[in-house]
């Protein structure tokens, strides 16, 4: 029997960086993780075939990975079986397995349905600087030429683009954490930096048999892109919309502390 | 055609509801169809585009790689290469002047490029050595 | 469903055949036409029915039933059969040319209960699809069948200006209608029983394939459970194979619920409360589906029955929407929140947690709108199964 953890969190969240420890930790998080490339910079500790399986789904329904707005997506008989061929090699061959992938926010219920006892670490970081950080990579990218400047242009074209981004992407993690409350644990990158222990929690809560690793190795906390002024909202809507989702997703990182602070008396 | 035979819609609303109506339909058929290529004359959708843009740059980079690695000089010996140089390296904004039918055909023949020269890569005594890199591979994965 | 009124002012059309001097000389009343067996030829068969509101076919014997096809099939017939008649000389001459081509919209006169028992039994009518007439002979029934179309085509005064509550009206509506002008109860209250069949046909169309790819595999033996959420009268209960099929129906009018029990005694009809809370167990039916249900509702409410539609689908089963995706924009006298289908997908990810997959999509034109006004939307529930 195996277990799997899926490390769910919207681009520039500090997945790559929660990534980075769980896989010290121990965690299978892929065959060939990728590096990061020009057409896919974010790519740390992401699996090859599992991001080209959310590629390709998102294409068949002529998406790519920057979504702003809600997916009810087509998913056809090939590619569930190119997922369940996933499932079953890892499955076969580690005891706990899992995968990091931005895109995944989206899928959480696809991979749900084939995995009905996965476990889930949703991590997660305020609006603002996610979206200045997104901004700010896009930005220097189509100045340098590089990667799609059709996707960099929609970041300063579409009114709100990164914010709806940042919506939909945690709203499905929100209605993934409220449909299976027992199989999530969130936390917010600060409370990692601040020195959550994510993995002893991990551990405590789900028995997974990771490898305690100091945080400082994984998290550079000098690299650290804030938005220092305040973010520009065309349609104030998003801006409200937007903070009764961080005020959702605070409410469940609290209580992922309270469940630790019952686990470790004060003393 | 007698004037019974148009109508002048004026309802913003509907037309706006309208068109993502028959855009929805239209995305879940193509999705259905197993994304087929578009027909001729047809436009590019935003996804498709983005892909051509992605396979631009990654054939970029793997020139610039080939070309800066020990590969380099016998690269620069092969005729296919040096065209592939001139086309993508040596003129890089070029794309950018072009108008966007150009532009997207442009973009169509690097992705073709691509392909070809992965296939070409991927073959023969060298093609065991590219093989073990983990960026090519990806590559090969993505567009082979 | 509210459409645009047309101009031409529509009427019942009485095909008399060979008994239309009889007819005519019953001194009808109201506005109606008498059709004679010459003014049916084909050629001109078009143009006879082109005023029709409803088609009351007095002498089927003479009748080219044949002739009826594409767009005269949205006049809805009524029949009378020959004088003495009986179920078995009806099935073997008019039965593939009429009897089986008729559907909800359609209705059969007939005095004699024996008779209407056997057709209805043959050919799975509806009780609402009876017209009783005392004497079945054509210029006597004429006259009593014109008296039931007055009666359903009382004007129903919808509601004060500004004052839409969807629960209530619909209640209300179904109480007052549901006997009497079933068909307007449920499609459009103010338009004729030609317009609302001919929306029935176009929502057919699109439904009956996927009701059958949604019924797919499953076994013969193994019943398919299905629910309609807004059912009214259950006209689309006729719709399903009762030999294969367990039907529930629920809706917030109980007069509608009354009138359903009545037509289809074999299937469920439930009243719906006005918390949306749908009264059947998690994972109860493998099809739950509306038609012209959601867009007449406020977000919440809407929201709401989506989700217990998940609650109450099972894992693996269907879950699909007629509704109309594009209209103008609110008004005070309107019953419908305009939704376009963007809105109405981001809702549905949300009510159902995104735990379903798109299946199948497909836009739908009514004769009478120069838009593509409606939208037929299948997903299939994610999940595995938690009950037996």
């Amino acid at each position: 029997m195996s277990d799997q953890l899926i490390i769910a969190g919207f681009h520039r969240s500090g997945t790559s960086a929660t990534a980075r420890l769980l896989h010290r930790a121990g965690l299978f998080l892929g065959y060939e993780l990728l590096e990061a490339l020009p057409s896919n910079p974010y790519g740390h500790f992401e699996d090859r075939e599992i991001v080209n399986l959310h590629t390709r789904i998102l294409a068949d329904n002529d998406r790519t990975w920057a979504l702003d707005e809600p997916l009810l997506p087509v998913v056809g008989q090939q590619r569930w079986s190119l997922m369940q061929r996933i499932i079953d090699r890892r499955n076969s061959e580690h005891s706990l397995w899992g995968f990091k992938d931005p895109r995944a926010c989206l899928f959480m219920m696809l991979w749900k349905h084939l995995l009905p006892d996965a476990k889930v670490l949703i991590v997660y970081r305020h609006f603002s600087n996610s979206t200045y950080s997104l901004g700010q990579r896009h930005s220097s990218d189509m100045f340098l030429g590089r990667g799609s400047a059709h996707v960099h242009r929609r970041f300063w074209e579409e009114p709100d683009f990164a914010l709806k981004m940042w919506l939909v992407h945690n709203n499905a993690l929100l209605a993934f954490a409220r449909a299976f409350p027992q199989d999530t644990m969130t936390v917010s990158l600060d409370m990692i930096r601040d020195g959550f222990p994510v993995v002893w929690a991990l551990n405590r809560r789900w028995n997974l048999n990771l490898v305690d690793v100091p945080i400082a190795e994984a998290f550079d906390q000098s690299i650290s892109v804030r938005r220092v002024r305040r973010q520009p909202v065309s349609d104030k809507e998003w801006g409200e919309r937007a903070r009764d989702t961080w005020s959702r997703l605070e409410e469940l990182s609290g209580q992922t502390e309270m469940a630790l602070r019952k686990e470790v008396p004060v003393v | 055609m007698s004037e019974n035979d148009f109508y002048t819609p004026t309802d913003l609303d509907r037309l706006r509801m309208e068109n993502e109506l028959l855009a929805f339909e239209v995305r879940f058929l193509k999705a259905r169809s197993g994304g087929q290529p578009e027909v001729a004359g047809s436009p590019v959708s935003l996804s498709r585009m983005t892909h051509l843009e992605e396979a631009e740059t990654d054939l970029k980079l793997l020139l610039r790689r080939i070309q800066n690695s020990p590969l380099g000089p016998v690269a620069r010996t092969n005729k296919n290469f040096r065209t592939l140089s001139e086309r993508y390296l040596r003129q890089p904004d070029r794309a950018l002047a072009m108008s966007p039918a150009q532009r997207t055909v442009y973009l169509e023949g690097a992705e073709k490029d691509l392909k070809l020269l992965l296939r070409r890569l991927g073959r023969g005594p060298l093609g065991v050595a590219f093989k073990r890199r983990k960026s090519f591979r990806t590559l090969q994965e993505r567009y082979l | 469903m509210e459409g645009i009124p047309t101009d031409r002012p529509e009427h019942p059309v009485f095909y008399g055949g060979r008994f239309s001097e009889e007819v005519s000389d019953a001194g009808l009343p109201g506005d109606h036409t008498v059709l004679s067996d010459w003014d049916v030829l084909p050629a001109q068969l078009a143009s006879a029915l082109e005023p029709a509101s409803i088609l009351v076919v007095l002498d089927m014997l003479s009748f080219p039933f044949e002739s009826l096809t594409g767009d005269l099939m949205d006049v809805p017939l009524i029949l009378l059969p020959p004088p003495g008649s009986d179920a078995d000389f009806l099935a073997t001459v008019f039965g593939k040319a009429a009897f089986s081509r008729l559907g909800f919209f359609d209705r059969v006169a007939v005095a004699e209960d024996d008779l209407w028992a056997e057709l209805q039994g043959r050919y799975g009518l509806a009780r609402g699809q009876r017209v009783e007439v005392e004497d079945g002979r054509p210029e006597h029934a004429a006259a009593e069948i014109k008296d039931a179309l007055e009666a359903e085509s009382t004007l129903y005064a919808p509601f004060v200006e500004n004052d839409y509550e969807a629960n209530r009206y619909w209640s209300e509506r179904g109480d007052a209608l549901a006997g009497e002008a079933p068909h307007r109860a449920i499609c459009s209250v103010n338009h004729g029983p030609k317009f609302n069949k001919a929306i029935h046909r176009v929502q057919e169309k699109a439904l009956s394939p996927q009701i059958a790819v949604a019924r797919g595999t499953q076994a013969e033996e193994v019943p398919f459970d299905v629910l309609e959420i807004g059912a009214g009268v259950g006209r689309w209960a006729a719709s399903f194979d009762p030999t294969r099929t367990r039907f529930t129906g629920v809706d917030i009018s109980e007069g509608m619920v009354e009138t359903a029990r009545k037509n289809f005694p074999q299937c469920r009809f439930d009243l719906l409360g006005e918390d949306s809370v749908l009264p059947y167990g998690d994972e109860s039916f493998d099809l739950s589906f509306s038609v012209t249900v959601m867009h007449h509702n406020p977000t919440p409410t809407k929201r709401a029955l989506i989700s217990e539609m998940w609650r109450v689908t099972r894992p693996g089963g269907r879950l699909m929407f007629l509704e109309d995706f594009v209209s103008g924009g609110w008004s005070t006298t309107s019953t419908v929140y305009p939704m376009s289908v963007n809105e109405f997908v981001g809702l549905l990810v949300d009510a159902t947690a995104g735990q379903v997959v798109l299946e199948h999509v497909e836009s739908i034109r009514y004769g009478h709108d120069d838009f593509t006004r409606g939208g037929l939307l299948g997903v299939t529930k994610l999940g595995v199964a938690r009950t037996w």
